[in-house]
């Protein structure tokens, strides 16, 4: 009886050690009309509804996120994996849980806090979110909200009174940066035309400078500067709102924002046992 | 006994191989391996820079942030100055929207970012260098109406509008400068009901567990749950933050921050510590932050010496559990 102890506790020692090596990625998307499409076949996806401000967002997407770690293995290591608004949201909902771990231990929030072991935040080439201010504040330009979706998401914006960092300024899990210093392929022309908030005509016409970075999507998700910065090398380092939780991690430049994301290599990147 | 254990190792076996199984079903896994081999091919170049080499540093970082972390409360951390900024200071900050074209440089800003509808009158500032105003309207957005601003001009170049926040209800607001009707500038703000007096920083103690407490005054008058965040200066730099959840009632109330004793005994500061920013902010019932604003405060503690704080590492047991050995 002994030896078969022995082997249960040994056997029980092993599956435990194998199964914590394993990933569970979850993968949240950005701002789109067309969520079902954005990561191809990856598995474990949360759909939500982008079109909504990020107080609202946020519940819809910790729900989402809840339902999918529920599919993992107990002893799985979540990772949350969200691209572009998505990114955004995830911080908010991090924050918000570490916030109130103590005075609402049973939030969702609070639970995706816990439960999180690292965040992989993909970002991309972004021309500078002011696009989307130009969408929501002039008729001529809502065409180019069509592209996305109907709504004016405020939350998107360089809207600094509106923006996550508002609201939260550290996510309390590891925060590893993905982003993508390509710009081609970004709304084709108009995009290029609209999108050069905070960074001069003269520069931006004949040196083709864009603004990578504002007060909201590119702060949670690009390189998480604490202030506007033109993030344009890929040695261009900045101070970060939080440097205890953000880390550079991967700097892509050859692809734009949306051409990697059913890249499973690429999306996968640094996840164990999930190839 | 025996044909329990029997049962235990079979499970076990089979918990372990379902642990090598990706979830979901096995034909969309099969649909995967085999969509996944395809574009292996075509990115492995690309790809071999974060590959397997960064996995296992990675994870090393990862568990040091937390055992790190893991030495202090979540409501009070260290703040390593050269890599972070005052993320209040930064919060608040105004920004200048700036369009520069054909020589002409228009630049739209605000006075502040949270305005008081008690106290505040909102002004809007533009000016136009090199170039002429004419084909400039100023605008505000009210749930996605444009309402037409007036504004005068108040020198060669610069012009300025006045809102009274008064005839707004507490909400957020965008204002857009449309420039020759192709062109746009915005700026956003808010206005706030008068939640509060602030009435000033008090008082600063140690603890009897070896905290630094600054504790301020604050006259309320709308009762509810704040956010009360803070940021620790020494020698000029950055040092700590921290954080506090409070329930307020309508009437006097003292706030308190507390900086976590080891951070200031690890980092040897002797002398006066300053408590510079200072945010108080509304919790709503989705647990959002409404921000009332900057309380721009250079609040000199006294003189203290290091040792006169504790070392003892918090050991936060969330984040202890996050770990992972691998």
């Amino acid at each position: 009886m002994n030896r078969f102890f022995l082997l249960a506790v040994t056997l029980l020692a092993f599956s435990n050690s194998v199964m914590s090596k394993n990933t569970c990625s979850i993968f949240v998307h950005g701002f789109t009309a067309n969520n079902k499409d954005y990561f191809g076949d990856l598995p474990r996806q949360v759909h939500w509804d982008s079109s909504q401000n990020i107080e609202e967002a946020a519940d819809e997407v910790a729900l989402g996120i809840l339902d999918q770690i529920d599919t993992c293995s107990v002893n799985d290591i979540i990772v949350l994996r969200p691209h572009s608004y998505g990114a955004a949201v995830v911080m908010y909902i991090l924050g918000i849980g570490r916030r109130f771990q103590n005075k609402y231990p049973d939030h969702h929030f609070v639970e995706i806090y816990k439960k999180t072991y690292e965040v992989v935040s993909y970002t991309g080439a972004y021309h500078g979110t002011p696009l989307m201010d130009l969408v929501c504040s002039n008729t001529s330009t809502k065409i180019v909200g069509g592209t996305f979706g109907k709504s004016c998401v405020e939350s998107l914006l360089t809207n600094s009174v509106k923006s996550v960092t508002n609201y939260v300024n550290n996510p309390g899990v590891p925060t590893y940066l993905v982003h993508s210093t390509d710009r081609s392929g970004y709304l084709n022309s108009t995009g290029t035309l609209i999108a050069r908030d905070g960074v001069s005509f003269t520069d931006f016409y004949f040196k083709g400078m864009r603004n990578q970075n504002d007060n909201t999507l590119p702060i949670s998700s690009t390189r998480a500067c604490a202030s506007q910065e033109v993030m344009l090398g890929e040695n261009q380092n900045c101070k970060k709102i939080n440097s205890s939780y953000f880390i550079d991690y991967f700097h892509e430049k050859n692809r734009n924002h949306t051409e990697f994301l059913e890249d499973k290599v690429f999306m996968l990147m640094g996840s164990i046992g999930e190839d | 006994m025996r044909i329990k254990l029997s049962i235990l190792l079979v499970s076990l076996v089979t918990v372990s191989s379902i642990s090598f199984e990706s979830p979901g079903n096995s034909s969309s896994k099969s649909k995967r391996s085999i969509a996944s081999d395809s574009i292996q091919v075509k990115q492995v170049q690309s790809s071999k820079s974060f590959e397997n080499s960064n996995k296992e540093s990675r994870i090393k970082i990862t568990n040091e942030k937390y055992l790190e972390a893991s030495k202090y409360p979540h409501t009070s951390s260290p703040v390593d100055h050269r890599n972070s900024s005052n993320y209040l200071a930064e919060r608040f900050k105004i920004s200048n929207s700036i369009l520069e074209e054909n020589g002409t440089s228009v630049n739209l800003w605000l006075d502040k970012k949270i305005y008081n509808a008690k106290r505040d009158m909102v002004k809007i500032h533009y000016s136009v260098v090199d170039g002429e105003s004419l084909g400039m309207e100023l605008f505000l957005i009210i749930k996605e109406k444009k309402y037409k601003l007036k504004s005068k001009k108040i020198n060669n170049n610069s012009y300025l509008s006045v809102v009274d926040p008064k005839e707004l209800i507490e909400d957020d607001y965008r204002i857009i400068l449309e420039i020759d009707g192709h062109s746009n500038l915005t700026a956003n703000f808010g206005v706030r009901k008068h939640y509060f007096d602030f009435m000033g920083v008090t008082k600063d103690s140690i603890s009897s567990t070896g905290d630094l407490i600054i504790k301020s005054k604050v006259n309320v008058l709308i009762a509810g749950d704040y956010l009360v965040e803070g940021t620790l200066y020494a020698n000029g730099e950055q040092i700590a933050l921290a954080e506090s959840i409070q329930s307020l009632n309508m009437e006097d109330e003292y706030i308190d921050l507390s900086f976590y004793g080891k951070i200031i005994y690890d980092k040897k500061i002797d002398g006066e510590l300053e408590l510079r920013n200072l945010s108080i902010s509304y919790i709503r019932p989705s647990l959002a932050t409404r921000s009332l604003g900057l309380i721009k405060t250079k609040y000199k503690t006294a003189f203290y010496k290091f040792d006169q704080f504790h070392h003892e590492s918090f050991n936060n047991k969330l984040l202890l559990a996050k770990i992972r050995d691998f």
